[in-house]
């Protein structure tokens, strides 16, 4: 037997089958049957094979035999008594190829699930925000100039001292609070130390 | 595809309409029947999963979207079913042997003989892995097209064309190995 009679092989099945073959084909498998006494012997097992599968006597049934399967597949679809529900079926045991044949689908798709569920509880999850030296710093800074240059936002800046960061104190001012604040702060303050009073906290 | 009859009888079983699904039933019954009798070679358990096949496909009538033929929608679900239930454990195999249920009118030498040469094949078939042994059933013996098996198995048709002509020298194999007694 040489490699291409494994193709010759496959148009024998064909060609007895009933599938009709392109004529090129066709004739390159007789030119082949010709000179291969093993393809030629293949033929004659698959015509035979065929022959007997076609011989194939089915068990007789009687019509009340499709009757009573008929009635019960009426039956079975319009029962109302609720379906027994068949849990080895829905959870198979999971060392059976059945399981794992979805692994494909389920383990991406339950990374992926975790990996959006971790991501948006670290986005929603703020740090919070303690008082850095920096800040610490900054905000004397800023209680000290204001205290010195602008005596009009004494009583607000001495709140300061109770308050951990700048946020929180200026969370506890109302608006007419932060505008006299931030007019004095403008005024008094040099625009440095402003800035460095932003990027300080947090 | 099916003929306008059948399309209107789908239709009126998808609205639970009882004469449009036993006429439907009647129409496959058989043919369904035999094609798990063969996958099983049980009559019993082939009457059982029949009355499964068909309970489940008018349960899912709805979802027939009719991008194939409802008979090849049968037989996917009716081949996916009896593939289920032979991969649940093994089977006993050929527990009503062909002869024992054949109509018995024509001549009894001669039914013997076929019954026998033909009953070789089966067990032979029947012994092949259940896909190939649906593959060479849908294809020799239920006589549908590559393309309608592909649907029915859920694969392209050139991997269905060569997984039945393995199938078929396997067959051939196990024949040589096994003469008729």
């Amino acid at each position: 037997m040489n490699p291409s009679c494994k193709n010759f092989q496959a148009l024998i099945i064909d060609l007895q089958q009933g599938d009709p073959l392109p004529p090129k084909d066709r004739e390159a498998l007789e030119r082949h049957l010709a000179t291969c006494p093993d393809c030629r012997a293949f033929q004659q097992d698959i015509i035979q094979m065929f022959k007997e599968m076609g011989d194939e006597t089915l068990p007789y049934l009687p019509d009340e035999f499709f009757q009573d399967m008929r009635e019960k597949i009426l039956h079975g679809l319009h029962e109302s008594a609720p379906r027994r529900i068949h849990w080895a079926r829905h959870f198979p045991n999971p060392f059976q190829s059945g399981w794992f044949s979805w692994r494909k689908i389920f383990v991406p798709v339950l990374t992926g699930i975790c990996g959006v569920l971790l991501g948006f509880f670290l986005a929603t999850t703020r740090t919070p925000s303690h008082p850095t030296p920096k800040s610490i710093v900054t905000i004397s800074k800023i209680q000290e100039t204001v205290v010195q240059k602008s005596p009009n936002a004494l009583a607000l800046v001495e709140t300061l001292e109770d308050y951990i960061t700048i946020d929180e104190f200026l969370d506890s001012l109302d608006d007419r609070d932060i505008q006299a604040l931030l007019g004095e702060l403008s005024r008094d303050l040099p625009e440095s130390l402003l800035s460095e009073t932003e990027n300080g906290t947090g | 595809m099916e003929d306008s009859q059948e399309i209107r009888l789908i239709d009126l079983a998808k609205n639970g309409d009882r004469d449009a699904i036993s006429r439907l039933v009647t129409r496959y019954e058989r043919e369904i029947f035999y094609f798990i009798y063969r996958m099983t070679r049980d009559v019993e358990d082939a009457k059982d999963l029949t009355q499964e096949v068909f309970i489940k496909v008018f349960r899912k009538l709805g979802g027939f979207k009719g991008n194939s033929s409802f008979r090849t929608w049968l037989y996917r679900i009716a081949t996916n079913h009896t593939l289920n239930f032979l991969s649940r454990g093994p089977q006993l195999g050929m527990k009503a042997p062909l002869s024992a249920l054949s109509d018995p009118s024509p001549s009894v030498s001669e039914t013997m003989e076929k019954n026998e040469r033909s009953g070789h094949v089966a067990r032979a078939v029947h012994r092949l892995p259940r896909q190939q042994k649906a593959i060479v059933i849908l294809r020799a013996y239920e006589g549908l097209t590559y393309r309608e098996i592909a649907e029915v198995l859920g694969c392209s048709v050139g991997n269905c064309k060569a997984a039945y002509h393995n199938a078929v020298i396997k067959l051939r194999e196990i024949l040589k190995n096994e003469p008729l007694m």
